[in-house]
């Protein structure tokens, strides 16, 4: 939704067929000041033979034991919270349709308590029409010694672009609707984005969104981004917050996105 | 003591503990009388098996009893029996929720070896204010008791007796310095967590006693393995002496930020408190294992801790 690399690049993190021809290379950091969450992330997309994804996320959570526990205890100091997400996907192509198929491996240390499982997970995008698109994602947990491995998942998105050019100006604007269903929790999100570029160089992203998870009541959330591209390289700032004022977050990424040489798009 | 009665009344130990009752206006005058002091004390069980190993931790139970029929505290003041609680613990609690429900409500004089194979326990209460209903229905909804009863003869037979009651000399050491410490109100709000594995719902507690945090964890690695074990669940608030009473809400959150679970929204009188999640959701749902925020909030106060979920 609100298409721009950095966009791009994110969605894939969720539905590997979401970009059927981004190639490149990206290197994240995001940090979560209401769960004290830091979480470092990469992925590589190249051809060879199919599209090939590469992705690597680790997550860790701090200050989760009180100082004054630490300081009755240093041993639970030793204790730590981790998550690490590593997959491979490949992907293809046909007509208006792109599929994706992979494995995801899941490493989680929960306060000295480690579990690991392995998930096979698959994707589709359905391009209908010339700016809507209709993705599915698909996972199943293989074998998870993890606290309570989710059997399967399904999420299902359908997204909206319309594309405005004004000179070296373009104006996108997108929106998403997505269902994830997950055991016994559901989830169901809105979405709307716009995001102004000036001709690659810079370009101003702003999301608004709300979630709604089972039946509880929506959570709004929105989300600002800014990215700076020189050429095929480019630098990505994103702040994300909740009107509340739970859930603020930070984030910066530097990419490398292959252009296509006779369009100069990225590809 | 008989040898017939050996048979009928297997006694095995007592415990000494301050309880806190639910709030009242006259707490404020807590630090003139002896605070809420109970005694838990194992009653006769029908399991064969655990009354056996309760009983072999008694080696002195006799010459104790004497000592029972009259309390007294360290100034010499008698007390007296205003009424009592007899609960049977689940199976499935184990000693170190024991522990934690018994130091959340003051001082103990037991050995946590002894607490694990005992499962009965009558709460004797010397301040007439206490209300045994409310402490029974306190001890009901930690959701660690098969049943707490204000009426011992209230259809749960515990064959107790006057005379088949003890209390040890460690135990009655330890009400003794229990009953010169007067509980003193917080000075302000605050949050922490606390190494217990208690899951139930918001309960009083005695500030010494949580000062000296929940007996089991004696040691860093012992520590480490409670948390291995049982995660981080229980958190204790403090709340000041504020006219009228702030409604204190804890809430959970997510690390998103999406709520999962409201754990207290009452207007809380001035003490110390415990509470405990028991890893279900508002819809009683289990949630999936990891780390979630609690956020405290009374008047203008916030202050936010995590929490960690097996």
């Amino acid at each position: 939704m609100a298409t721009g690399a950095a966009s791009a690049w994110r969605a894939l993190w969720t539905v590997p067929a979401a970009a059927p021809s981004l190639r490149g290379v990206i290197i994240g950091f995001e940090q979560n000041e209401f769960g004290s969450v830091t979480t470092m992330l990469g992925a590589a997309r190249f051809r060879l033979g199919v599209l090939w994804q590469l992705q690597f996320a680790q997550a860790q959570v701090s200050g989760v034991i009180d100082p004054d526990l630490l300081a009755q205890y240093p041993e639970l100091a030793t204790l730590r919270v981790m998550a690490r997400f590593v997959s491979v996907d490949g992907l293809h192509t046909v007509g208006r349709t792109t599929v994706s198929a992979g494995l995801r491996q899941e490493y989680d240390d929960l306060l000295g308590v480690h579990a690991s499982g392995v998930a096979a997970r698959s994707s589709v995008r359905l391009r209908v029409g010339h700016r809507t698109a209709i993705a599915g994602a698909f996972d199943r947990a293989m074998s998870s010694s993890l606290g309570t491995p989710a059997a399967g998942r399904v999420q299902i998105a359908v997204s909206q672009d319309v594309v405005t050019r004004a000179g070296r100006l373009q104006l996108d604007a997108g929106a998403r609707l997505g269902r994830l269903r997950q055991s016994e929790i559901s989830e169901t999100e809105y979405a709307v984005g716009a995001t102004l570029s000036i001709q690659d160089i810079m370009s101003i992203n702003a999301t608004a969104g709300s979630d709604r998870l089972s039946q509880r009541p929506g959570t709004w959330r929105a989300a600002l981004g800014v990215s700076i591209a020189l050429g095929s390289v480019g630098a990505h700032f994103r702040y994300g917050f909740k009107p509340d004022g739970r859930g603020a977050s930070r984030a910066m990424a530097f990419t490398y996105t292959r252009r296509d040489p006779a369009t100069g798009l990225p590809r | 003591m008989t040898a017939s009665s050996w048979h009928t009344l297997f006694v095995c130990g007592t415990l000494v503990i301050g309880l806190g009752t639910d709030a009242r206006a006259q707490e404020r005058q807590q630090a003139q009388r002896p605070p809420g002091i109970v005694v838990f004390h194992f009653g006769p069980s029908a399991s064969g098996e655990s009354t056996r190993a309760c009983r072999q931790e008694v080696p002195n139970s006799g010459g104790a009893r004497a000592l029972f029929r009259e309390y007294r505290t360290a100034g010499g003041t008698a007390l007296t029996i205003s009424s009592q609680v007899a609960l049977r613990f689940k199976a499935s609690t184990s000693a170190r929720q024991i522990d934690s429900l018994i130091a959340a409500t003051g001082v103990e004089a037991f050995t946590s070896a002894n607490r694990s194979r005992c499962r009965r326990y009558v709460l004797r209460l010397v301040r007439p204010e206490d209300d045994p209903i409310a402490i029974a229905n306190s001890l009901q909804h930690s959701g660690l008791v098969d049943y707490a009863v204000s009426d011992l003869a209230a259809g749960q037979s515990e064959g107790i007796r006057s005379d088949s009651l003890f209390v040890d000399r460690l135990a009655l050491s330890a009400f003794a310095g229990n009953a010169v410490t007067a509980d003193v109100a917080p000075a302000k709000y605050g949050m922490g967590q606390v190494l217990s594995e208690y899951t139930g719902a918001v309960m009083r507690v005695d500030g010494a006693a949580l000062s000296a945090q929940i007996s089991g964890v004696t040691s860093s690695a012992s520590a480490v393995e409670l948390v291995k074990a049982h995660g981080i669940t229980t958190l204790r608030l403090e709340i000041p002496d504020r006219s009228p009473a702030a409604t204190v809400r804890v809430i959970l959150y997510s690390l998103n930020g999406t709520p999962v679970r409201q754990l207290v929204s009452e207007a809380l009188q001035a003490g110390h408190f415990l509470v405990g999640w028991d890893g279900m959701d508002d819809r009683g749902r289990r949630v999936q294992p990891g780390v979630y925020v609690a956020v405290m909030t009374a008047g203008s106060f916030s202050e936010t801790h995590r929490l960690v979920i097996r």
